[in-house]
């Protein structure tokens, strides 16, 4: 039983009295919230003139050091809340005396349980206001240039093409990550980048891409968003990527007809998109991307299974996760597929 | 010669002790642990059941796209050379030998069947 003040809270302790002042009054010590596997997150209420604030406390200590990602994440998202996306609101981020950063941000309720939102009956009100929300928030975030933030964001090199320089990164990870080849992702790399090559899109300015936009990574309650979270990919790039991670498969959990997160057709999407954006969705470089983004996720699970097959974290979790890069495989072909009858 | 069980039926009971787990524990991660246990241990009866047929079918059509080659005689041995094979396949894809639009059919052809048939045996949902 962890009692106030020993080392576990230590840290939270000590990144409250950084952000509000050393004299800062706890109002409800710090409790354990369910977590990543890279982060720990806490929950803590403060009290300041009369005014309680309830907080969560998100510490790294496993990757200790790695502050850059948290002062991105903090610069991110608070420029984008300013601009009106529903994001929590950022207190603060730093590092505390041993190294260890940390994030706090305004606690918020609700869920972020996919399943459920998806499926249960009581929240079908929430799934119909949900699209648009979504829709509107990544214009937002789209609506932020790299040179409108105080932190370097990881940006495609100059003249590049966005797409190229995701494809170009996902490649070096494939290398890296893959205990055996696989021709279906090594011929899926070259077939796209072909068809970047031979129809280059219209140049334009890198935007702030969100990096990681899916249901899971959403709060939500029976009136819809509550917050985007999970900030920690955000870099500059092309907001097709963002729309287009959204309808990778997995993230449909089981919802495989409604291509956009099991919420709605992947058409609707993109008409949510035009609407709040008033600007048109290129439809063919848009399916590029969508194939890209099943490849990346392939290359999530081949990651995922050497974690486990090289020892760095023992788990039959992430073993079988190894089983699930065909069905990823299989979705790549289908939307070729689709792509080339479309043509 | 085994008694019974056979191999399928001990990891069938197996599988069915984690999935009625997976259903009574009270803790949600647990619950899914066990899931996971469940459907691996249904992964592997399927493939035993039909691994053999699914690696003579891409046996075949790795030959069809790289040249026939002399069928290994064992199962461990079929299993290596189709290991081997596909990496070569994949060298000649970043070669450029499938860029052209026949045998970029070729290739579409035999990738679709090896991948139906390897999900056919890790996660048959998703062939629906």
């Amino acid at each position: 039983m962890s009692m106030p003040g020993e080392p576990e809270t230590a840290a939270v302790r000590e990144a409250v009295s950084a952000v509000f002042g050393v004299g800062v009054e706890i109002a409800r010590d710090p409790w354990k919230l369910a977590g990543g596997t890279m982060h720990d997150m806490w929950a803590v209420d403060i009290a300041r003139g009369g005014e309680r604030i309830e907080l969560v406390v998100r510490t790294s200590p496993r990757v200790r050091d790695d502050l850059t990602v948290a002062r991105r994440e903090f610069e991110t998202m608070s420029e984008s809340r300013r601009r009106g996306v529903i994001a929590p609101a950022v207190h603060g981020v730093g590092a505390t005396s041993s190294g260890e950063p940390y994030l706090v941000v305004g606690r918020v309720q609700g869920e972020t349980s996919p399943r459920p939102l998806l499926r249960d009956p009581e929240l079908a009100e929430a799934r119909r206001r949900i699209l648009p929300q979504l829709a509107a928030s990544l214009v937002t975030i789209h609506s932020i240039r790299p040179a409108d933030l105080d932190v370097a964001l990881d940006s495609p090199a100059p003249g590049e093409e966005p797409l190229l320089a995701q494809l170009r990164g996902l490649t070096l990870k494939y290398d890296e990550d893959r205990l055996e080849r696989h021709a279906v992702i090594e011929w899926a790399l070259r077939w796209v980048r072909r068809q970047v090559q031979a129809s280059p899109a219209r140049a334009s300015e890198p935007v702030l891409v969100h990096g990681d936009f899916r249901v899971g990574n959403i709060m939500y309650d029976r009136d819809g968003l509550v917050a985007v979270l999970d900030w920690e990919g955000a870099h500059a790039g092309d907001p097709l990527e963002d729309l287009a991670w959204f309808c990778v498969r997995v993230w449909r959990f089981g919802q495989d007809r409604l291509e956009a997160g099991g919420l709605a057709q992947r058409e609707d999407w993109l008409r949510a998109y035009e609407e709040a954006s008033g600007r048109e969705v290129d439809r063919p470089r848009f399916a590029l991307w969508e194939i890209l983004c099943n490849i990346r996720w392939a290359v999530i699970t081949l990651n995922q299974v050497k974690a486990h097959i090289d020892g760095t974290v023992r788990s039959q979790e992430l073993a079988a996760i190894g089983r699930r890069t065909g069905e990823t495989e299989l979705e790549i072909l289908r939307l070729v597929q689709q792509y080339k009858d479309g043509h | 010669m085994q008694d019974r069980p056979t191999a399928d039926e001990l990891l069938e009971a197996i599988e069915e002790f984690l999935r009625d787990r997976s259903k009574k524990e009270p803790d949600r991660l647990l619950r899914f642990q066990f899931l996971v246990a469940s459907n691996s241990l249904a992964i592997l009866r399927r493939e035993w059941e039909n691994e053999e047929q699914a690696l003579e079918a891409e046996w075949a059509g790795l030959g069809a796209l790289l040249g026939t080659a002399g069928r290994p005689g064992s199962l461990r041995a079929l299993r290596q050379a189709v290991l081997e094979r596909n990496s070569l396949l994949c060298q000649r894809i970043g070669e450029g030998a499938f860029d052209g639009e026949a045998a970029e059919a070729r290739l579409l052809a035999h990738l679709l069947e090896a991948t139906e048939n390897k999900v056919r045996i890790a996660t048959p949902a998703a062939l629906q």
